[in-house]
């Protein structure tokens, strides 16, 4: 990248300084022009097709920041809306997306169980999730966010809410639980929803649940 | 940090113009090359530790990075097995670390501590996990001191019947993003009354993500 030194007092502009000018300020372009040009080592670009910035670290374009607008945030928004049947007892059940709402990068295809971080966009993610049952889940109830590392034979885990202390009715017959929290993703590392009731029957469900990129 | 005023058209370059848009753009260089003089507002681009840092007015502060190294915090692990008594609130005495970008933890230890102009917005995760049945009033937490008393709680360790992953294991954990100083210390921990001691691994990651 062309840098001008220090500039004297009375020093004649330099021909080179066009080169510096070029380079100096945060240059705005789209997503096709940024693919065609040939990057330096910390050069940060605003791609204004996706509200973004990136900076190039000398291998790769990484996104920076939250983005401009809320169409330049990565990552996505994904729910149940027909009702899932869930059984009592101590078995988990995942949860079955059926719908998203927002998906910025290919996170999600519907219908499934997983939310996966797709190729380059490893990072630390801001997780959210609620359950709504049709009918309260009793005092075994557990709704719980597992993270499984690419490839690996172990998980992780965000639990949310995890008994009737925790469980609210917000005036009707549906109860709601949910919880949030941050993670650090790597690139083909998964997240589901899952879900415990003790109730004594089946009882309906919907769901949703959202992960957004807050930091590399 | 110099600036350029309105220029009409026609104007003549005037040498000045140099220094002023050498401070405008994002200056390339490494953390032992920062500029001597800088002015706020200045961004720079470290290429030896990935980061962007913007100078304001008395120190350099971190506020982007380009790939995982760049980042601030550490990511520790339980790898041995540590034994919690039923019925003991007890500390996590993390025995490996696999990131620490600042001297964040020294393991064997239990607590994290933020290291001096590090302050921050933290994403703090922790999750521990048993091969024996946790009992029914299991809970995990993260504890925060210092500048202030931060507590985050989860009651929900149970079995993840059905799983294929590791469908005999007991998973617990919760995460938070808290406000944090530098000095304050983090310790992460476990409550269980199956009635026995239980075996743990745990993982706990603390990274910034805002000023």
């Amino acid at each position: 990248m062309a840098r001008i030194a220090n500039v004297s007092a009375g020093q004649s502009a330099s021909s080179s300084w066009a080169n510096a000018i070029r380079d100096a300020s945060v240059m705005q372009m789209t997503a096709s022009e940024r693919a065609s040009v040939v990057p330096v080592e910390g050069q940060l670009v605003y791609v204004s097709d996706e509200d973004r910035f990136y900076v190039y670290n000398g291998s790769d374009w990484v996104r920076v920041g939250w983005g401009a607008t809320t169409t330049g945030r990565t990552g996505c928004a994904v729910k149940r809306t027909a009702n899932q049947s869930i059984a009592t007892g101590a078995t988990r059940a995942e949860i079955t997306f059926d719908g998203e709402d927002f998906d910025s990068d290919g996170f999600f295809t519907a219908s499934s169980t997983d939310i996966t971080i797709p190729a380059g966009l490893g990072g630390i993610y801001a997780v959210q999730f609620q359950v709504t049952w049709a009918s309260s889940p009793g005092t075994t109830a557990l709704t719980r966010a597992r993270i499984i590392p690419s490839g690996a034979t172990s998980y992780n885990v965000i639990d949310g809410d995890a008994s009737q202390y925790q469980v609210y009715n917000y005036g009707g017959t549906n109860v709601v639980t949910g919880g949030s929290g941050t993670w650090v993703f790597g690139v083909g590392d998964k997240i589901t929803l899952t879900v415990a009731q003790g109730s004594g029957g089946s009882i309906n469900v919907t769901a949703t649940m959202s992960i957004y990129r807050i930091g590399v | 940090m110099a600036l350029i005023s309105n220029v009409s058209a026609g104007a003549t370059i005037d040498p000045t113009w140099g220094n002023a848009i050498r401070d405008q753009g994002v200056q390339v260089t490494t953390s032992g090359a920062r500029p001597g003089t800088p002015a706020e507002g200045m961004v720079i681009y470290e290429t030896d530790t990935d980061r962007l840092l913007v100078y304001s007015g008395s120190a350099w502060i971190r506020f982007g990075n380009s790939a995982t190294g760049g980042r601030t915090g550490c990511t520790i692990r339980r790898s041995a097995n540590q034994s919690i008594a039923t019925d003991t609130r007890t500390n996590f005495s993390f025995d490996a670390e696999d990131a620490d970008t600042d001297g964040f933890f020294s393991p064997t230890s239990t607590t994290v501590t933020i290291p001096a102009g590090l302050g921050g917005l933290y994403a703090i995760g922790f999750s521990a996990s048993s091969a024996t049945t946790l009992g029914t009033t299991a809970m995990a937490y993260i504890y925060c001191a210092g500048s202030a008393t931060q507590i985050v709680t989860t009651g929900a360790g149970a079995n993840d019947n059905g799983f294929p992953v590791v469908s005999s294991r007991y998973y617990i954990g919760c995460s938070a993003i808290l406000p944090l100083a530098a000095a304050d210390t983090i310790v992460a921990g476990y409550y269980q009354n199956n009635g026995t001691s239980i075996n743990f691994t745990a993982r706990l990651t603390v990274y910034r993500i805002g000023i």
